[in-house]
């Protein structure tokens, strides 16, 4: 319902007039209502100039070239999925990435328990005789699968997400990625360095879990079309 | 508070099946419409919203009740289904539904969604919330929670329950909470004032982490990035024994606090420094961002 | 070897069709030649809509999701067309990520009583794309659709989800505000 802006019961009706979409006897009862009124009629002139008006405006490009911008948010791979860079020279023990897929949690639940028998060590948890297996080179096969599932995925069904979506996920693996090979630079030169074997497992803990939250977007069909 | 002119028009809603219907209105506005009804419900269950699009706004009250008010437009209908331990909001059509819901606050509550907006207060049963582009505010939890957000900012506000949040690139903001705190982002940054956690894991990859409050006794407590910077405020009459480990950690840790490195607290790139009488367990990781130690109200430069 | 770019007046519907099955298969530089073909009426979409401020965002977002959707581009349309539609529709999903910026559109007395009338500093006669911005956002979108770019109310109301009777009647506003800008 249309609460009249004046006392004029047509005024409100004027658009539509305009615009051809007055049934037969509204059209008719308005034109003779339009013969008595002078402020209608103006109006109508004015509405009618309002709409020519807009269907003449030019359409104009940006100030600046936003292509660039377009073109690195584009995915490149030759399946134009996922932009990941999953260069892992260096791999760690399985226990390790097992106790880095726990990650937060664990490490929070163990100090929210605060056994007297669970005096969890200061120091991260790959000291001592597990130092030894942070300066293999062995693959994890476990986790390579696992983002290698999860990757697929996404790139199979990456279209089900927001733009915008896919591009803070794909901006904050990149960012994490970033990381990881940063601790691995610096790891290739200390192998056995506990506290950068342990980085390096909670940041591929973390894009693991992103991962799986993104497929869980993905399978979820939140933001399809 | 629904807006005023929204408040006088109520569309009917069907009963929920199994429940006695305390109250319901209906008002039209045109295409507009709210639902307002109120269902009782018995103690353990849960509200699950799986389809949120819009905001949900949740207040606890003092009765085994729950009551919905929803703007949406006409076409919409709100479902509101009780099975078993759950009560069950879901949407029938594809408007946007705004929520204000009052709930006892031993119940629990899930919501998920995709554009959702989740601002919860006072609720001691468990929550739940998952949004990718909506904030989400918690106030006076003391239960547990675990949300997640991939673009939202996550603010918890008072309480002290067991939170767990999560936001990909958005910022966490804690105000005066105290619980057990474990939060986690990667490019947005972290900020807790006035925080007293008796335990807390504040991580992030790229942001920056900023801690004041005060740290409990024999209270653990654990701030990591890789390359964003780590600063805490902290009072002077501080027991903490601070585990420090940075990718170069030649140089001694940027403290205004007075903190002893004890003889062999080096060990590789971890430095252990004590402050009074080295209570609390604290730990301390960037690989590339600066840590700093400030006392409580100095100001610090940024770089 | 790949063809020069094309200047994009030089375009025929032929190349365009050429262009769009290339960049389907991920060919990234006759999807330049897609975007430089349609920045002004995309950009322009997106500034009318939303403002200036997004409109950036707004065309690249739209561009990416034209890039990731190509592959269901039927040809049964014009392609001008078809990425208008898209462009319209991340436009709206837009709306409904900002909780502040919601499309509350109510067929109430409320319409007419909050929306603000023209300010002063518009009573000079004054261009209408700067009008624009000037307009209630419900009125503004609604008379962008209609009038700029020419949807029916229909249309309208089923991309925004609002009756056909608040399409109007956001139209009549958006054009009675207008005319003082004229």
């Amino acid at each position: 319902m249309v609460i009249p802006m004046s006392t004029d019961p047509w005024i409100d009706r004027l658009s539509e007039y305009v615009d051809d979409e007055l049934v037969p006897a509204e059209r008719l009862q308005l034109e003779q209502h339009l013969l008595d009124c002078a402020r209608c009629r103006e109006t109508v002139d004015e509405l009618r100039d309002v709409s020519a008006a807009a269907r003449r405006l030019e359409d104009t490009p940006p100030a600046t070239d936003l292509w660039p911008a377009v073109a690195a948010a584009l995915p490149r791979s030759s399946s134009r999925g996922w932009r990941l860079t999953l260069s892992l020279p260096q791999a760690l023990a399985a226990s390790l990435l097992l106790m880095a897929v726990s990650g937060l949690t664990v490490w929070l639940s163990m100090s929210m328990s605060r056994a007297a028998a669970v005096d969890v060590p200061v120091e991260t948890r790959v000291d001592g005789p597990d130092a030894a297996a942070v300066a293999t080179t062995v693959s994890d096969p476990q986790y390579d699968r696992a983002v290698a599932d999860l990757t697929k995925l996404l790139d199979q069904r990456r279209g089900r997400l927001d733009p915008r979506t896919v591009r803070v996920i794909e901006r904050n693996l990149a960012t994490i990625d970033r990381a990881i090979n940063e601790a691995l630079a610096a790891l290739k030169l200390e192998p056995t360095d506990a506290y950068l074997a342990a980085h390096v497992i909670e940041q591929r803990r973390r894009k693991l879990s992103l991962l799986r939250q993104a497929k869980n977007l993905v399978l979820a069909g939140t933001q399809s079309d | 508070m629904l807006p005023a002119t929204i408040v006088a028009a109520v569309l009917l809603m069907q009963t929920a099946p199994g429940t006695d219907p305390q109250q319901q209105q209906q008002r039209p506005i045109g295409t507009r419409g709210l639902t307002d009804q109120t269902v009782n419900v018995q103690k353990g269950m849960r509200l699950v919203i799986d389809d949120c699009t819009g905001d949900v706004i949740v207040d606890t009250w003092d009765r085994d009740a729950v009551r919905v008010r929803a703007e949406h437009s006409r076409n919409t209908k709100v479902e509101i289904t009780p099975r078993d331990q759950v009560l069950s909001i879901s949407r029938e059509g594809r408007s946007i539904i705004d929520y204000e819901l009052t709930v006892p606050a031993w119940m629990g509550l899930n919501v998920e969604g995709n554009n959702c907006f989740v601002d919860v207060k006072g609720l001691a049963g468990n929550l739940t919330a998952k949004t990718v582009q909506g904030d989400i505010n918690l106030r006076d939890l003391t239960g547990t929670a675990t949300v997640e957000s991939i673009d939202g900012t996550i603010r918890i506000e008072g309480g002290k329950g067991r939170i767990q949040a999560n936001s990909t690139d958005g910022d966490i903001e804690v105000t005066k909470a105290s619980g057990e705190l474990a939060l986690e982002s990667i490019d947005g940054t972290i900020r807790m004032t006035d925080v007293t956690a008796s335990a807390l894991e504040a991580m992030s990859v790229d942001g920056d982490i900023t801690f004041s409050g005060t740290f409990q006794s024999n209270g653990r407590y654990r701030f990591t990035s890789h390359d964003g910077d780590l600063l805490l405020f902290l009072p002077e009459n501080t027991s903490a024994t601070f585990v420090v480990r940075r990718n170069d950690n030649s140089e001694k840790l940027d403290s205004t606090l007075p903190l002893k490195a004890a003889a062999g607290a080096q060990r590789g790139r971890r430095m252990t420094y004590t402050l009074g009488g080295g209570s609390a367990q604290v730990e301390l990781e960037s690989f590339d961002g600066d840590v700093r130690i400030r006392k409580t109200g100095e100001s610090v430069k940024k770089d | 070897m790949p063809a020069l770019n094309p200047h994009p007046s030089d375009t025929a519907a032929g190349s365009v069709h050429d262009d769009v099955t290339r960049a389907a298969g991920g060919d990234v530089a006759a999807f330049e030649r897609i975007y430089r073909a349609h920045i002004a009426r995309v950009h322009s979409l997106a500034r009318r809509m939303a403002g200036p401020a997004q409109a950036d965002e707004l065309t690249q977002d739209i561009f990416v999701r034209a890039w990731q959707k190509l592959g269901t581009f039927r040809g049964d349309a014009a392609f001008s067309t078809w990425l208008h539609r898209l462009g319209v529709n991340v436009i709206i999903e837009r709306f409904r990520t900002l909780g502040a910026e919601r499309l509350r559109l109510a067929d109430s007395d409320a319409v007419f009583a909050t929306a603000p009338a023209a300010p002063a500093r518009h009573t000079e006669r004054m261009g209408i794309e700067a009008a624009l911005e000037d307009l209630p956002n419900g009125a503004r979108r609604i008379f962008v659709l209609h009038d700029i770019e020419g949807y029916k109310h229909a249309e309208i109301a089923g991309m925004l989800q609002i009756s056909v009777g608040t399409s109007k009647a956001q139209l009549h506003r958006a054009r009675m505000l207008m005319r003082k800008s004229l």
